[in-house]
């Protein structure tokens, strides 16, 4: 009955902004311009801006949200993120090395490279040890180097306009979204969540420990390397197409287990559906909040909505 | 059953040799870290051994602090135990819930067959995580200390359930209370520094071995569990 009401609430996020945006269209010229009907302005907006725009937004979302509860399952810390692999923080490196070479073109495609870099990066660190606790070094490890060496690139930064278009890369967007960047996320994203999804059998038994799972057939090396793969897969593509996207693989799966279920299995195909009615409502209201000229970025709305409302969790739950 | 020959683990056991051949309550004593637990690791495939180890047929492992999601039904946790017949998406076979509810009638836990384990007491959540383990439906149990952070109605108890379990299955416990060790095992292995000092029936807990590797010396009377009084309450 809840998950019905999960899937039907993404469902009606994601519809609703296609509906709504800066150009006023009625709700009948919106329909008509997705059966391939009505002006060519409309279909324009709607078909080529609008709804690769929202089908964006949910896929990241989704995978974030799926990466957030897997890595909570497979560490066990609710406190964990996508953010403690580092992923998110090596695909922006990658784009924002794009973006100082002003190579803007590449920048999704630099952030996949640098993301799997990061993801192998990670699994070398790690070597053949396993477990969460190594795994959580590795990955924050990984990451702040990431987030040195952008650093160092913005530091560096030709001129003032190549810096500017970081900084504005780096608080997360879809505002440029396109077919093309949906293209690119879709069957990487997909692909990660199903690695994800898959897991979560596994998850469930790890929450006996890692050694009482090893004795119930679960091939902690395995689930370990399929994560870091899921995991990279949807980070790097989200972070890809959208930027930095902050929280919501931190707290979807929160409000999921609030809702809905604290089963690991569970959370992580629930998450994927929760992270993509949040992220589409989000930009709903960054379309919403944006004026002419003064555009709010998504990442920041995101960071501001999800920390107090992770604040909120944790404290309502301890 | 189990055939250790010449096993060594790092910073654990040296050269142990022992052989298991039927079911029986087998207890594993000796000072702390001399070498129980890397013993019963070894044995459940949780470390790399030198040595030759075999072992016959499926173990189950019940490790000294048993970790829980909290939130989770006593039921859904004791499933758990079968997750090595089960598919991904497959629901529990017929075997699979007949061993189920006999590993919850077997170690009392129905009554809170739908509570979340963290809000049973410490007791209460020893036998869901016994439970779990013979779920499992193993002909070997390994146990770590199964009355750790017990009180002494409760270690009784636990120990009373792993005496009828022995006699269909082999099972292996460590367990520190020598009281306990003597009254219940049909063997005890006297484990100090990685080796195994003694090896025999529960006599070998009355003599000089316990000096050397304890330092202490049996009670006047010989060892003797406490006695069950009329009205139980675990």
């Amino acid at each position: 009955m809840k998950t019905a009401f999960l899937i039907l609430a993404s469902l009606l996020a994601v519809a609703l902004s296609i509906f709504v945006g800066t150009a006023a269209i009625a709700p009948s010229d919106v329909l008509g311009a997705l059966l391939g009907r009505g002006t060519e302005t409309h279909g324009i907006i709607i078909r080529d801006i609008r709804l690769p725009r929202a089908l964006l937004a949910a896929l990241v979302g989704a995978g974030l949200g799926a990466s957030g509860a897997a890595l909570q399952g497979f560490t066990r810390n609710p406190l964990s993120g996508p953010g403690i692999l580092g992923f998110g923080a090596m695909a922006a490196l990658g784009a924002v090395l794009a973006l100082y070479f002003g190579a803007s073109q590449l920048v999704p495609f630099a952030a996949l490279v640098s993301a799997a870099l990061g993801a192998m990066l990670v699994i070398g660190l790690v070597g053949r040890r396993q477990g969460r606790d190594v795994l959580v070094l590795a990955g924050v490890g990984v990451g702040a180097l990431a987030t040195a060496v952008t650093g160092l690139v913005m530091n560096f930064a030709p001129n003032p306009w190549a810096l500017s278009e970081i900084a504005y890369w780096l608080m997360g967007s879809l505002a440029q979204g396109d077919a093309a960047d949906l293209g690119l996320c879709a069957g990487l994203t997909a692909l990660g969540i199903a690695m994800l999804i898959y897991l979560g059998p596994d998850l469930r038994v790890m929450t006996l420990g890692e050694d009482t799972a090893r004795t119930l057939g679960v091939n902690i090396g395995l689930t370990q390397a399929m994560l870091i793969a899921g995991v990279a897969l949807c980070v790097g593509s989200g972070v890809a197409v959208a930027g930095a996207i902050g929280f919501i693989g931190l707290f979807v799966p929160h409000l999921v287990r609030f809702s809905i279920t604290t089963d690991p299995a569970r959370l992580i195909w629930l998450s994927a559906i929760a992270g993509a009615g949040v992220l589409a409502l989000a930009d709903l209201a960054v379309k919403g909040l944006s004026g002419a000229g003064t555009q709010l970025y998504l990442g920041i709305l995101t960071s501001l909505i999800g920390v107090p409302v992770f604040l909120w969790l944790a404290v309502k739950r301890t | 059953m189990i055939r250790a020959d010449k096993i060594s683990a790092t910073y654990g056991i040296r050269d142990v040799t022992l052989d298991f051949t039927r079911p029986q309550l087998v207890a594993l004593v000796g000072p702390n870290g001399s070498g129980k637990t890397t013993l019963l690791r070894a044995i459940a495939g949780l470390l790399p051994v030198e040595g030759k180890l075999t072992v016959g047929t499926r173990i189950a492992y019940l490790a000294q602090k048993p970790e829980f999601q909290p939130t989770m039904s006593v039921r859904d946790v004791v499933e758990l135990g079968r997750a090595p017949y089960r598919g991904r998406l497959g629901k529990l076979s017929k075997a699979g819930e007949e061993a189920v509810a006999r590993a919850m009638l077997n170690t009392d836990v129905r009554g809170f067959a739908d509570r979340p384990v963290g809000t049973l007491s410490g007791g209460q959540q020893a036998r869901v995580a016994l439970a779990r383990a013979l779920a499992v439906d193993a002909s070997i149990l390994l146990v770590d200390e199964p009355t750790a952070n017990l009180d002494a109605a409760q270690a009784l108890d636990v120990l009373e359930r792993l005496k009828r379990e022995s006699e269909t299955a082999l099972v292996i416990a460590a367990i520190h209370d020598l009281a306990l060790a003597a009254h219940f095992a049909d063997r005890v292995i006297v484990m100090d520094e990685g080796r195994v000092i003694a090896d025999g029936s529960a006599e070998v807990l009355d003599g000089g071995v316990l000096a050397e590797v304890f330092g202490i010396m049996p009670p006047p009377g010989g060892w003797r569990v406490p006695e069950r009084a009329a009205k139980r309450g675990v």
